[in-house]
This record gives structure tokens, sequence and C-alpha cells, in this order.
């Protein structure tokens, strides 16, 4: 049986207040997805669009420096995308997946206030361009395991799963270094612990539903909370995505 | 003065009995509260042992069960024989790998569970596809329905219609490297040559994965269930929507499977010319309906309905893939067809104006990809 000290359960207990008071502000709106957002394809089809130089430029422009009222993406996700305790990392994830969380923003396929107020000032073209500027941003790892969780569990899971409750490992969909694979399986490396925790919580309890042919609910529904900051924290302590010389041929593929 | 002394001696010994039994009374409570996690329940720390840990405490417990029977049994042959070791589904459960022993045996152990999970690197020259054992076997050649190892382990030598002969465990492995993992477009040009490393290391896997096990014992969970038919029967083109509705996120709609940024297959290709080929046991569509079905989407095992089952697999199944190997020793592919596919497939059929199982040269694939896909190859 494990036992888990109140120490370590706290940033988990703040987490889960982040993602209460997350709900709490967060519109009513049903979560029905559109159709667009629905189909398992959305974020391959979404990462092979081109964006003019002008409208990376422009994307450039939102990151570093906000859009007229509203703050710049920089302001919460570090000026190199690499995310804080607060924030994820959203640098050297696909494309195609940062524009379509975008989209479930927008049309409310995914929940956050503060990201349903920003995207409402973004135009099609130019989540597609932030999600190519954040997808070729690289940036060294901000993140460290927080949550207390045992690591070589976290491990466990990452590397082969556990199949006694159907958990397929992380790795056979994100990717042999869990840097993603594609589009619709974005980087898991070096993303900040209270970010996946919070995530799988949501994917768990259905909060959070708009994964491709919803294959993080069942993952997530199988895992315990001790799994959930075991894993997060394991993947924490590895390098962020590198994409070599050879990115978008590799990552397209 | 005597009684003085006796009554101070006995009341020193009725001291000390008193302070013996409350120790033990300590003891015992001590010992009940951290057994029933008293402590940490009166803390709010206390947590429920996930399914997991269950699973794996009773998997652990039925392992020790069997090693302590057979102790006994080896101390005497009138004690009770040893039971097969099973978890809370009922299925036999294999040792833990951190139970492979630490000695020369375990050493090829380790080096046949390498081989199985990464066959195109530790056996790369006998690999002509992106495949790998774990495609298919899943959890390591470890989980039931998805034709675990523990139960081929105790299958073998057996008579098989396929080749019509007894087949040794070499000789079954033989035949996955020549199907399955299409050794014919290998480095090496067919599957290892006989008592090759490659097949004693996967041997001792398969041996110490079914340690416990009885022979020759059909154990439940072993190869893949077969969907029950259905009143409809299989129809490829119903099971397109199927393919893109559960399949094409991971696979790629075009089947070509997906790499991560290290060049490894993550997803695997499931036709085309690094799939596995006409002659490997998958191509048959109620085998590939049982493994889909019991499998896929992973971590989503017994989703899809026996129709979807049986429709994706047909759909899968009606692609071009490399041809048989047994095409070679035949006159035609319309002999091979005779001689070698009278079961669920459709080999020797024309499908999307393409003769399934002749020899794919890199202008037909090409052309064909092109015409199907509307893109190039990759």
């Amino acid at each position: 049986m494990k036992k888990q000290s109140r120490v370590y359960r706290a940033p988990l207990i703040i987490a889960l207040s982040v993602a209460l008071q997350m709900g709490l502000n967060a519109s009513a709106a049903s979560a029905e997805n559109s159709s667009k957002t629905s189909d398992p394809l959305a974020a391959e089809y979404l990462g092979t669009r081109t964006v003019s130089n002008e409208a990376l430029e422009d994307a450039r422009q939102i990151a570093v420096n906000g859009k007229g009222a509203t703050w710049s993406c920089a302001s919460c996700h570090g000026e190199d995308g690499a995310g804080n305790s607060t924030a994820p990392r959203i640098a050297g994830l696909a494309p195609g997946y940062i524009t379509k969380q975008l989209h479930d923003y927008e049309n409310g396929a995914r929940k956050n206030a503060n990201m349903e107020y920003v995207v409402q000032e973004l135009n099609e073209e130019q989540m597609l361009a932030l999600g190519q500027y954040y997808g070729a941003l690289e940036s060294p790892s901000s993140a460290s395991p927080d949550l207390g969780g045992d690591i070589r569990r976290g491990r466990q899971l990452a590397q082969q799963g556990d199949w006694r409750v159907e958990v397929p490992a992380c790795f056979s969909c994100h990717g042999s270094s869990g840097w993603g694979v594609s589009q619709a399986f974005p980087a898991i490396a070096a993303q900040h612990p209270s970010y996946t925790a919070v995530q799988l919580s949501n994917w768990k309890s259905g909060r959070r539903s708009n994964s491709p042919v919803k294959l993080m609910h069942g993952v997530a529904m199988a895992l315990s909370d001790a799994d959930i900051r075991a894993v997060a924290d394991y993947l924490a302590t590895l390098p962020p995505p590198q994409h070599g010389n050879d990115n978008r041929a590799q990552a397209g593929n | 003065m005597n009684t003085h002394n006796e009554n101070q001696q006995k009341s020193a010994a009725t001291r000390m009995i008193y302070g013996v039994l409350g120790a033990v009374v300590l003891f015992v409570i001590g010992t009940l509260l951290y057994r029933y996690d008293v402590l940490a329940m009166l803390t709010d720390s206390y947590s429920e042992p996930s399914a997991s840990q269950l699973e794996s405490e009773a998997a652990r417990k039925a392992r020790q069960k069997l090693a302590e029977e057979r102790k006994q049994w080896d101390e005497s042959v009138t004690a009770k024989a040893p039971e097969q070791p099973t978890g809370r589904g009922g299925y036999y459960v294999p040792p833990a790998e951190a139970d492979i022993p630490d000695d020369e045996f375990g050493d090829s152990v380790r080096r046949g569970r390498e081989i199985f999970l990464n066959t195109g690197t530790n056996a790369g020259e006998f690999v002509g596809n992106g495949l790998a054992c774990a495609n298919c076997h899943l959890d390591s050649g470890r989980l039931e329905h998805a034709a675990p190892m523990w139960a081929a382990a105790v299958s073998y030598p057996a008579y098989r219609g396929k080749n019509k002969q007894i087949n040794t465990m070499e000789d079954r492995v033989n035949g996955c490297f020549t199907y399955s993992m299409n050794a014919q477009d290998s480095e090496y040009g067919s599957a290892p040559p006989a008592g090759h490393q490659v097949y004693k290391d996967l041997e001792s896997y398969f041996y110490w994965m079914a340690d416990g096990l009885a022979l020759n014992s059909s154990p439940p969970g072993q190869g893949y269930p077969t969907p029950p038919e259905t009143e409809l029967g299989y129809d490829w083109q119903r099971g397109e929507q199927v393919y893109a509705d559960n399949c094409a996120v991971c696979h790629a709609t075009d089947g070509q499977g997906r790499k991560d940024l290290n060049g490894r297959y993550i997803f695997p290709p499931l036709w085309g010319p690094h799939s596995f080929n006409w002659g490997a046991g998958m191509h048959r569509v109620n085998t590939a309906a049982g493994f889909i079905q019991a499998n896929m989407p992973l971590g989503k095992r017994f989703s899809l309905s026996d129709q979807e089952a049986w429709d994706v697999a047909a759909y899968v199944m009606s692609f071009p893939r490399p041809a048989d190997p047994r095409l070679s020793d035949t006159e035609s592919v319309d002999e091979t067809t005779d001689k070698f596919h009278q079961h669920k497939d459709y080999h020797g059929q024309t499908i999307r104006g393409i003769k399934l199982g002749e020899p794919l040269t890199e202008a037909s694939w090409a052309r064909f990809m092109e015409q199907n896909f509307g893109q190039e190859v990759r």
C-alpha cells in the first residue's frame, strides 16, 4: 500500500485548486465538439497548411508583444516558450497540435479562461502562424519534478506502460524520446509536471475531451493519482524536443 | 520482616509482569495501527491501493505461491503438485522482468527480449520491413489476447498445416521472419539460418516467460480471439470509414505509419512494401479482425464492434503488400492463390486496379499511391 505524506500532496492540491478555479471561470457552454474538432485528423490537416512570411512575422509579434489590449504569449509561457509552473511549455510542440488547441479554445472544446479570452483576438491565419512559430522554437527545459511522484514508476509508465490496467507506454504514441509524433501527438518531454498532472486529471474527469479518438481519456482513467504525479514528474526530467537539421521532413512523416 | 520482604518481592514481580504485558499490548496496538494504515488515515494521507497495485500484488503472490509449491514438491513427492500461477483476471501470470536470472541464461533472455522489442535494430539483417515482433505481440509478448509468447512457448513442437510438417519453435520463428518480417527484402535475404543465435535468444525469452505454464495447456488468452461472424459479412469498402475514424490518426490515411523525430517507426506501416507480406498470418481477415478488436486502438481494447472489426480488417487487407515468398515456387499469382490462399483473404483479387499478390515494384507502388492517395511515396 502506498502512503503519501501531506507534504507531497500539497502541489497536487494547488494544481487541483487551479483546475477548479479554471472550471468555475470557464463558460458553461457545452463541450460538444464541432465536426472540425472531432475529426481525428484535424491536427494533421492544420499542420500541413502553409502561411506567408508576413503572417509568421505577425505571429512573432503576437508571441512577444501581444496584440492590441491583449497580453503576449510570452507573458505567461515565457520568452522562449519553455513555460513555467503556471503555464505549459509550448515550444517544440507540433504546429498542427498547437493550432488545433487554439481552435478548440475558440469553439469551446477545450476550456481555460485565459486561453479562451486571448484566442478571441486571433484570426485563422494567426492561429496557424503561431503554431508554426512555436513548433519551430527550440528552448532548453525549465521543468523539474516537483509533485513528489515516484520517478521509477513514472519511467515505467512512459517507457513500457502498465498493461495490467491497459495503459500503453506514453512513448508508444508520443515518440521514443517523448518529443512527439507527427501533428496529433505532441511532445510531452520537459513539460511542467503541474501542467501534465492537471491535464491527465482533466482527461480522467472528462473536463478535457478533445484528444483524437478519445485516446487520452482511456489512458487517464486507468491512472491513479499517484501514477499521474509519477509520470508527470518523470517527463519533467527529460530533455525538450529537438528537431535537428531536418525537422519538417521527419515531423511530417 | 519476612512478610514485608515477601510483599516487596511479590510487588516487584507483579510490576515486572505488568510491565511486560503492557509492552506486548503496546506492541500489538502499534502493529495493528501500522498494518491498517490508521496513522495515515488520521493524517489524511491514506490512499486506496490502485487497480494496478492490486494486480501487481496478485501477480507477485501467484509467482511466490508457485515457488513455494515447487519447493514443497521437490522436498516431498507426495506434496501437492504446483499449480499454474494466475492473476485476478484468471490469465496466466508470466514472471516479472526484474526476475530474469542474473546468469548466462538470463543474458540470453535479455537479448531475446531486445530482439523482440527492437527487431529492426537487434536482428536487423533479417528484417525486410518496418515492423518489430512487439507490434503484434503487445506488452513485450506478455499480453493475453495479443498472441502472448508464453502460450506459444508451450505449443511447440507441433504439426502445422501451413507447411505440412512438424515445426519446432525455431521453425515457427523462422516463419515469422519469412512472412511477418518479410525477410526476403532484408540484407541477408531470408530468415536467419538454422541454429542462429537469434533463434536461441528468442527461444530463451519465450521459455523463460512460460515458466510455470503446463505444456500443451492451450491457456486462456492465447492467440487472438476471432470475433463471431456477422450477418453482413465483411466488406473492405465499409471498413474505410472505420479506418478513418479510428486508425488513421496513428497509422496515417495512406497506412504507411508514422516515425518520430529519431526516425523510428512509432506507428507501424499496415500495407505496402514496408509491412508484412502475403504469407503472414495477419493478412487473413479473420486473424486481423481478432487482433484489431482485442488490441486496437492502443489503450482501447475491445472498443470496436464485431462488424467494425471485420470491416476495418478487410479494408487494411485489401491493399497491396510484399509478395508471398512462396510465389517463386509457383507458376503464377493464381497458382499461389489456389495452393496457399484458400481462406478469408484478398490474394489474387483485383482491387483498386491492382492484382493483389503481384510483386510490388517501386514504379507500381508509386503509381498506386499517387492514384489512391494523391501523394508521392514517402
